[in-house]
């Protein structure tokens, strides 16, 4: 399933005070923010009126080829019973979806505009969205290109397939394919209930561009970039991942497979990852005591209160995505010790202590208090020093 | 050039657009006071100029054609979807209105449409091109009953309140085939700093070249005096809805055998037509006048450098001022009967209203 990211909120008002959006307006955005399938973004919110009071019109940007292309939709606010208008990017000129009067057509939604449905806007988005693919492809099918188009006809089975065509300079251009990558998982509730023990996973997309001057690609390998949800960055960022070489004469239905592959291993050991991290973190609550703050979904951060003595002190802890092969970072800040603006003071950052990815978590955390519990003493004392400078 | 030997239509391209500066700050004005977004229609005309030059070289003379369409007037409609639905489908009544019988008038043609918006990008939308096609690739006709009511022109400001008057049953209007279409974006937009900015752009729209419709950008010349304004003085012809008067008078010998021998020829039928052409120009000419009469109008032209003709201009001046005087005072009636009929309604609605109480 395609993963489902609402758009950011609004940008706020333009600057004068005066102006608004009209509550009108205002339901169909919200309701184009709550329901939209695809990650759709609103931004500046302008004034067509006279006196500017009336905010209805912005700019609006739609998902083509996971990247995006900026619409102006335009409404009238003195006039609500015109249907808004849109214009489209300025390569798009061609794009004339109300010339076909077919069923499909936008014609319909526009013909019997009523501003007091919340749901048009997004329908009429989605629906014009969908023709501006169509419109798309039928732009990469022109291409001349072999390359491209031995890409094309190779491609018919790839689910969620999206292409275009942008213009990067005078006659440079770039044929781009977008498509989910499906990986397989296991199933974390596989265990408890009866489901199959695997589940499949397409939140990671690939982006490919092929450059083409003039009617021709170069032959060379095309532009790969992975793209994920920004949600996933905590468990796995995608720019991390070497990809696989492009080895001469490959072709994307023959390179999927193996990117898919590859991927699945890492997001695997990423998953995995999360559960050792869990695993550390609790096993550093019989040295340390109980911690004052944990990220409980994805363990990547934990902060603990603790004293050596009389001196008590913060530890914050990062743990990195490719725990255990990389150590967790950390810090201490002193809550006895404040700067002249009255900020606690802060340590350096210990990443460079004795560690081992093959410890178990009960090793790796008794290490870790052993070299605490050393370090601490220089820390207190840097801060007495800091203090008594001033 | 490729396209001079084909007779031009629209689709040939024009080099510029160009616009007098009267013309264009009242386009600008018209954008500027209208509430929110507003759209119009555009009239005017395409010059073309032939242009010879000799070169020395055995090549023989190079002539070279360049036309440039001339913007001449607007019909603001004040709002939007004016003479067209939120798809981009023409109504043909609708247009037929604001078009109206300027043409009949000496009035240039339709050449195309604007649109004015604030805050928006200087690119058709999606609306905007369809309407275009739609101009471009049908001709309207003004169905036999179509109410063409009266309308005031903005331009020339005349009241057109004989609409009938030249109207064939079956009318063609929009954007003639031979003529360019035209499309203007106007926006304006202003910063915290209180500048106001005022932008157009001019687009011809064509089919030919790519089999789909396409706007490409043409360059606006602002009319002024001048001498790189010269050709367009030079081709400058006057348009006027009056006939040319023939200046032959009865008393020039050679012309009185000349409208005698026609006069043979023509027969009792012909005199009909005569007539009937003479009571159109006098109903023509009571549009602008009160109770001046073409043959006193034909004997003015006639009578050149006469002395009696400043006095009979000065008669046609006032009672084109009487002209005046009437309409007012038939505007003047009319509100009071309007008012009137309101107060009767509203009377009548108390006496409903104290009934219904009752």
């Amino acid at each position: 399933m395609a993963m489902v990211e609402q758009p950011r909120p609004l940008s706020s008002p333009s600057t004068s005070g005066t102006a608004m959006v009209p509550s009108w307006l205002n339901a169909q955005l919200q309701y184009l923010r709550m329901h939209s399938p695809v990650p759709l973004k609103v931004e500046n919110l302008r004034s067509g009126a006279r006196n500017g009071h009336i905010l209805d019109r912005f700019s609006l940007f739609v998902p083509c080829c996971l990247s995006y292309v900026k619409w102006d939709v335009v409404y009238n606010g003195n006039d609500t019973r015109v249907a808004p208008d849109i214009i489209f990017g300025a390569d798009d000129e061609t794009f004339q979806p109300l010339m076909d009067d077919s069923e499909l057509s936008p014609c319909y939604y526009l013909r019997d505009w009523t501003v007091a449905d919340p749901t048009r806007l997004l329908k009429l988005i989605l629906l014009i969205r969908g023709l501006y693919l169509q419109y798309q492809r039928k732009k990469v099918e022109e291409v001349s290109d072999e390359r491209v188009r031995f890409e094309m006809s190779t491609m018919a089975a790839i689910q969620g397939l999206e292409m275009c065509v942008t213009t990067i300079s005078e006659g440079m251009e770039e044929v781009n394919f977008a498509f989910p990558l499906v990986l397989e998982m296991e199933n974390p509730h596989s265990a408890t209930n009866s489901q199959s023990s695997s589940i499949t996973c397409s939140d990671i997309s690939l982006q490919v561009k092929f450059p083409v001057r003039g009617g021709q690609s170069g032959g060379g390998a095309p532009q790969l970039k992975l793209v994920a949800p920004e949600g996933m960055r905590d468990v796995f960022d995608v720019d991390d991942v070497k990809l696989p070489v492009w080895p001469e004469h490959m072709c994307l239905v023959e390179y999927k497979p193996t990117l898919e592959l590859t991927l699945q291993q890492q997001v695997r050991e990423a998953r995995a990852s999360v559960r050792l991290r869990r695993n550390f973190v609790e096993a550093l609550f019989p040295f340390f005591g109980h911690p004052l703050e944990v990220d409980t979904l994805y363990y990547r951060k934990a902060s603990i209160l603790t004293s050596f003595g009389v001196f008590t002190f913060l530890v914050h802890f990062v743990l990195p995505i490719q725990f255990p092969k990389i150590q967790p970072s950390f810090t201490f800040q002193s809550s006895q010790h404040f700067d002249a603006r009255g900020k606690p003071l802060v340590s350096r950052l210990y990443q460079d202590y004795p560690w081992s990815p093959r410890w178990e978590a009960s090793e790796m955390a008794q290490r870790i208090f052993d070299f605490v519990a050393e370090e601490c003493l220089a820390f207190k004392r840097s801060c007495g020093d800091i203090l008594s400078q001033r | 050039m490729a396209n001079d030997r084909s007779t031009p239509d629209g689709d040939t391209p024009v080099e510029r657009v160009a616009i007098s500066g009267a013309a264009l700050a009242a386009l600008l004005q018209a954008v500027n006071s209208s509430l929110g977004d507003c759209d119009g229609v555009l009239f005017g005309h395409v010059e073309r100029n032939t242009t010879s030059t000799m070169v020395d070289e055995d090549v023989g003379p190079q002539t070279s054609h360049d036309s440039t369409a001339i913007v001449t007037g607007h019909f603001c409609s004040g709002g939007l979807a004016s003479f067209y639905d939120t798809t981009g489908r023409i109504d043909a009544a609708k247009l037929a209105q604001m078009v109206g019988d300027r043409e009949s008038r000496g009035g240039d043609v339709p050449i195309g449409w604007f649109v004015g918006r604030r805050e928006s990008s200087m690119r058709p939308s999606m609306r905007e091109s369809t309407v275009t096609a739609n101009l471009r690739n049908t001709q309207f006709s003004v169905p036999e009953d179509a109410p063409v009511s009266p309308t005031l022109n903005s331009s020339n400001g005349l009241l057109g309140e004989e609409s009938d008057l030249n109207r064939k049953d079956l009318k063609p209007i929009g954007i003639p085939h031979s003529s360019p279409c035209l499309f203007f974006l106007f926006t304006e937009s202003s910063d915290t700093n209180s500048i106001h900015t005022h932008e157009y752009r001019a687009f011809q729209y064509r089919t030919k070249p790519r089999g789909v419709g396409c706007f490409e950008i043409r360059s606006v010349k602002i009319v002024n005096i001048g001498p790189a304004f010269r050709g367009l003085y030079d081709s400058f012809a006057p348009v006027a809805p009056f006939p040319w008067f023939s200046m032959t008078s009865a008393s020039d010998g050679e012309s009185s055998d000349e409208s005698l021998r026609k006069l043979t020829m023509t027969s009792q039928n012909a005199d009909v037509q005569m007539e009937g052409a003479k009571k159109v120009n006098q109903s023509l000419l009571d549009m602008y006048s009160q109770d001046f009469s073409v043959d006193r109008l034909h004997c003015l032209i006639k009578t050149e450098g006469d002395g009696g003709s400043v006095r009979e201009l000065e008669a046609l001046y006032r009672t084109m001022l009487r002209k005046l005087d009437v309409l007012a005072k038939q505007v003047c009636e009319g509100n009071e009967a309007i008012f009137e009929q309101e107060l009767a309604n509203s009377k009548l609605r108390m006496a409903l209203q104290s009934a219904g109480k009752r």
